[in-house]
C-alpha cells in the first residue's frame, strides 16, 4: 500500500521534472518560427498602417525642423 | 503604469515609440549645457535653435554626432532626460529597445543600456539600425530573399543585407549628412571667403545640394560673415559648385554601398536586381542620391515612404512583439 503511494509520488515527480526540463530547454526550432512569424507581412501590417497615417499627416505642413526665414543669416 | 518604449537614438534626430501608441517624441539629438556648471539647459528643438548662437558660457552639442559616443556622461544624461520626458521613472520600469549605430563598440553599447537601466528601464536591449530600418520600411525580411537597406543619417551611413530575420552583410561608415554640411562650410570659406554656421550649411544642402544633376536646379543666396572685413555678406552659390564641394562625401557613401553589395552571397545578390535596394534616413533625401547610387551600382534604388521614421517604427514593431523577437537583440545572436 505504502509502496504504491511512494511509487506514484516518484512517477509524478519524474514527470514534473521531465516537463520542466523540456520547457526550460530553449527549443530553437519553435523560437525561430515564432521570430519569423513576428516578422511576416501580416504582423508588420500595423507598422504599415502607421506609415499611411504619417502620409496623411504630412499632407499638412508639419515641419518642425524648418527654421523661419528670418533665421537664415548665421552670425557665427 | 509603464508602457514599453522603442528609441531611435540617431546622430541627428531622436525618436521614441510607445507600445500601443506610436511615435510620441521626435526631436533633434542636441543638448545645451552650461559650460561652467555642466547643468543641462535645454534639449531637443530648443537646444537645436541654439547651435552656433550661444554665448560663451553655453555649449550646444550633439553627443552622438560621429556615430560614436564621445562623451558618455552627456549621452547618459540625454537618455535619462529623454526617458523622464516620456514618463519613465523608478516606479514605472518599462522595457526599452534602443537602436544604435551598428559600428559602436562593446563599451559604448554597455554605456547606452546602463544609462537606460539607471534611468528606470526594467530591461534595455539594443538592435542594429539597419535591421530596424528594414522592418520599418516594410521589407519581407521573414523570407529567404536578399533585402538591402541603405540608411544614411547625420553621422553614419549603414548598408545591410537582411534575410530570414538576420543580418547577412553589413557595411557601416562614420560618414553621413553632417559631413556634407561640413564640406559646404569649408567650400564657401575657401572659395567665397565667407564663414557660415553649420545650420546655414545644412539649409544650403537641403535647398540646392545634389549628388547628381537634377532637372530644375536653382541658385541660392547665402549669407555669412566676410572673413576679410568681418562684415555680413551675401554670395550666390550655384548647384554645380555645391555638387563639386560635396563630391568626396557622396562618393565615400556610394563606395560603402558598393562594398556591402560585394559582401553579399551570390544567391542573394541576384535578388537585388529584381527587388532593388531601399534608401532610408534623412541623408537619403539628398537630391539625386538615389539616382547616383543606381547609376554606379546598376541596382534599382527605392526610396522609403518614411525615411526619417522607418527606424523607430521598426524598433516599435520589435517592442510590440518583444518575446518573439528578443532573439534579434544585439548580443543575443552570434
Ligand atoms: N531633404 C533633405 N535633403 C538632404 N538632407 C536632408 C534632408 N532632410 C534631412 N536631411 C539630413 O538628414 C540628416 C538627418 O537624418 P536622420 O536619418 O534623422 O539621421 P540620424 O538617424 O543619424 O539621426 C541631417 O543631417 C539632415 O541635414
Ligand atoms: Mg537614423
Amino acid at each position: 500500500m505504502n509502496v504504491a503511494i511512494l511509487v506514484a509520488i516518484a512517477v509524478v515527480l519524474i514527470l514534473a521534472i521531465v516537463v520542466l526540463a523540456r520547457r526550460s530547454r530553449p527549443d530553437a526550432v519553435s523560437d525561430f518560427h515564432r521570430q519569423i512569424n513576428a516578422l511576416s507581412a501580416e504582423s508588420r501590417r500595423p507598422v504599415v498602417d502607421q506609415v499611411h497615417k504619417f502620409e496623411e499627416q504630412t499632407d499638412q505642413p508639419v515641419e518642425p525642423d524648418q527654421p523661419e526665414d528670418a533665421e537664415r543669416p548665421d552670425g557665427s | 503604469m509603464a508602457r514599453d518604449l522603442a528609441i531611435d537614438l540617431g546622430t541627428a534626430n531622436t525618436l521614441v515609440y510607445m507600445k500601443g501608441r506610436g511615435i510620441v517624441l521626435n526631436e533633434p539629438s542636441v543638448i545645451a549645457l552650461n559650460r561652467q556648471t555642466g547643468e543641462v539647459l535645454a534639449t531637443g528643438h530648443e537646444a537645436w535653435q541654439m547651435i552656433g548662437r550661444t554665448p560663451g558660457y553655453i555649449v550646444a552639442v550633439r553627443p552622438l554626432r560621429g556615430g560614436a559616443i564621445t562623451d558618455f556622461e552627456i549621452t547618459e544624461r540625454m537618455i535619462r532626460l529623454l526617458l523622464q520626458r516620456v514618463g519613465v521613472s523608478r516606479f514605472t520600469r518599462p522595457k526599452v529597445v534602443i537602436c544604435v549605430p551598428s559600428a559602436i563598440t562593446e563599451v559604448e553599447r554597455r554605456a547606452v543600456t546602463d544609462a537606460a537601466r539607471r534611468a528606470g528601464a526594467a530591461d534595455a536591449n539594443l538592435i542594429e539600425q539597419p535591421m530596424a530600418a528594414a522592418i520599418g520600411a516594410d521589407l519581407p525580411i521573414d523570407e529567404p530573399v536578399g533585402n538591402m537597406v541603405i540608411d544614411i543619417g547625420g553621422g553614419t551611413s549603414e548598408t545591410a543585407v537582411i534575410s530570414l530575420g538576420g543580418i547577412v552583410a553589413l557595411e557601416a561608415v562614420r560618414v553621413g549628412s553632417f559631413d556634407i554640411d561640413a564640406a559646404i562650410q569649408g567650400y564657401v570659406r575657401r572659395e567665397h571667403g565667407i564663414a557660415v554656421g553649420e545650420r546655414t550649411a545644412e539649409e544650403i544642402k537641403m535647398a540646392i545640394g545634389s549628388a547628381d544633376p537634377t532637372p530644375g536646379e536653382q541658385q541660392a543666396e547665402v549669407r555669412g560673415r566676410d572673413l576679410m572685413t568681418g562684415l555680413p555678406k551675401t554670395v550666390v552659390l550655384n548647384p554645380d559648385e555645391v555638387r563639386y564641394a560635396i563630391e568626396d562625401v557622396v562618393s565615400a557613401i556610394v563606395a560603402s554601398v558598393i562594398r556591402c553589395l560585394a559582401k553579399a552571397p551570390p544567391e542573394l545578390s541576384q535578388d537585388f536586381l529584381t527587388r532593388g535596394m531601399y534608401l532610408v534616413g534623412g541623408g537619403g533625401l539628398l537630391r539625386g542620391l538615389a539616382h547616383r547610387i543606381e547609376r554606379e551600382t546598376h541596382v534599382p534604388v527605392k526610396m522609403s515612404k518614411v525615411p526619417l521614421e522607418a527606424v523607430v517604427l521598426g524598433a516599435g514593431h520589435v517592442i510590440e512583439h518583444y518575446d518573439a523577437l528578443k532573439g534579434m537583440f544585439m548580443g543575443a545572436r552570434r
